[in-house]
């Protein structure tokens, strides 16, 4: 507890929590390539992660994240209600040399990929919203696999849709753009010369991040993946 | 030289404070900034106004007690360099120049441009001491210590502890401060052994002293008129981190 009751303490419990959502979405993006792949290679992905072999993996990877998730948010806003109050104004003519528009709105990025993040899961996993285009409202691939890739592809079909993604992956784009360092240097990983090195390495990281999940509605709406 | 000031004037700790508009003419450029606003007091007086209130102490950029955010930026525009070093040679002829004081809720503002800074203090009190031998001072070699030990220690020494740092910072941390002093104790073999109870407590305290978290925007680097770097609040995460596995153990 007097850990956690030290600044740096909430601080490293934070980039702890923000590395592992960070090393999470690496997984997913390596998923989502397999829509790349066309329907045979995600239909495919999927039932396999759905399978009963992988289930209790899926389920421990689900508490761990969602604990993650829980910690992160819990301390991110703690966090932000300290700052806020340790500097209630910085003056009136403020200029800032180093800190960018990333490092300065990580708790509102962090709000929007958390209202993103519920979206998400309603329709993609939850099937609450768009049930037109969930999986269940379309029969079975060739294969009888559950045809995710026909909801994937209709789904980003709509510029709506599409757009939203596009635009929830700028955000997450930013909260790492600063995140992935930050944790790092929260971690006390950088040394004299290695700190510009990382601190570079987290920003393009970052960026291709978002890029690469940005692919996939970017492909769909192009026609470059077609049913 | 001739310049327009806006410059914040309070009267107390909880008055409301604003900005006030003032002309200064016929300004040396070699004089500091602090010169200036001397010359433009000397005036206030004459005319029955109250003189701007401000700290200084060394005019030489040792001491630490003179910041104040000139032109939005701790310590002024120039880097490495503070309030009282800057020369009025670095505006342009007939610039309007805004000057406030530090901010920060750890800094309440006391009067005008001077606030309080005995937080900073506090901090360096839970610092406590490094086991150094008292007495007749010992040979100069007597302790070894390799060459970029002492000159890391060194140059983290140069710390003023003026509170740029502070005031730059969006959450208004003193990460900078405690980590130049850390990294300045921790390095050399006096102040080595009590490295981890400085790392633990120098931070509890910076929190209890109102000063914020650090969510490394690295503002603080941007202003420190002594170019003390980020890279030692990694060291003293790391130290912190250390200490508190070995409490737990
Ligand atoms: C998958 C989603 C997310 C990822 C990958 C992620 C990643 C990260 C990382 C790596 C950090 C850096 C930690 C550090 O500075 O030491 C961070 C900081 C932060 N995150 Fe997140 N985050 C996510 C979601 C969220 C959400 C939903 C919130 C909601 C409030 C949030 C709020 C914050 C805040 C406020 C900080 C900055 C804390 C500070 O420096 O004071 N994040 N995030
Ligand atoms: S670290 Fe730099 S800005 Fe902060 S108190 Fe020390 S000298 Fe001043
Ligand atoms: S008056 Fe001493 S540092 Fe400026």
């Amino acid at each position: 507890m007097a850990f956690l009751s030290n600044p740096i303490g909430k601080k490293m419990l934070m980039a702890l929590t923000g590395v592992i959502l960070f090393l999470f979405l690496v997984a997913h993006l390596l998923g989502n390539t397999t829509v790349l792949g066309g329907p045979g290679w995600i239909n495919a992905y999927a039932e396999h992660i759905h399978s009963a072999m992988f289930a209790p993996l899926l389920w421990a990877a689900r508490v761990v994240l969602l604990a993650c998730l829980g910690l992160h948010i819990a301390l991110g806003t703690l966090l932000f209600l300290e700052n806020t109050k340790a500097a209630p104004t910085k003056g009136t003519f403020v200029t800032y040399k180093e800190a960018g528009l990333s490092s300065r709105t990580m708790f509102y990025t962090g709000l929007l990929i958390l209202a993103y993040l519920i979206y998400h899961l309603l329709h993609f996993t939850l099937h609450s919203v768009h049930t037109s285009l969930s999986v269940s409202a379309f029969p079975p691939d060739a294969e009888g696999r559950p045809d995710l890739f026909r909801s994937i592809a209709l789904s980003f079909q709509r510029p709506g849709i599409a757009g939203t993604y596009l635009l929830a992956m700028a955000i997450v784009c930013l909260h790492t753009f600063h995140g992935v360092f930050s944790s790092l240097q929260t971690l006390g990983l950088p040394g004299k010369a290695s700190l510009p090195v990382l601190k570079r390495a987290g920003q393009v990281l970052a960026t291709l991040l978002a890029a690469g999940f940005a692919l996939v509605p970017v492909a769909v709406l192009t026609g470059w993946i077609n049913l | 030289m001739r310049f327009h000031l806006k410059v914040w004037r309070q009267e107390g700790p909880e008055a409301p404070g604003r900005f006030f508009d003032y002309d200064v003419d016929d300004v040396i450029p070699e004089m500091s900034l602090l010169e200036m606003l001397d010359k433009l007091n000397e005036e206030l007086i004459k005319k029955g106004t109250p003189p701007i209130v401000f700290e200084s102490d060394c005019r030489e950029g040792i001491c630490g007690t003179c910041g104040m955010v000139v032109n939005g930026s701790a310590h002024g525009p120039q880097p490495k360099t503070t309030t009282c070093e800057i020369r009025m040679r670095h505006f342009q002829d007939g610039e309007t120049i805004t000057i406030e004081p530090f901010r920060a809720a750890a800094f309440p503002v006391q009067k005008d441009l001077l606030v309080e800074r005995a937080g900073l203090d506090k901090v360096i009190q839970a610092g406590g001491y490094t086991s150094a031998y008292t007495g007749t001072h010992a040979d100069a070699n007597a302790i070894l210590v390799p060459k970029d030990d002492q000159e890391y220690a060194m140059d983290a020494a140069a710390c003023i502890g003026c509170g740029a740092c502070v005031a730059a910072c969006p959450n208004s941390s003193a990460m900078l401060f405690v980590a130049a002093k850390i990294a300045h104790l921790g390095t050399l073999p006096q102040g080595m052994p009590e490295e981890p109870k400085r790392a633990l407590s120098m931070t509890e305290v910076m929190q209890e002293e109102g000063f914020g978290a650090c969510s490394n925007h690295f503002e603080c680097q941007a202003v420190c008129p002594k170019g003390i770097q980020v890279e030692t609040i990694a060291r003293l995460n790391r130290a912190f981190l250390k200490a508190s596995l070995k409490r737990r153990a």
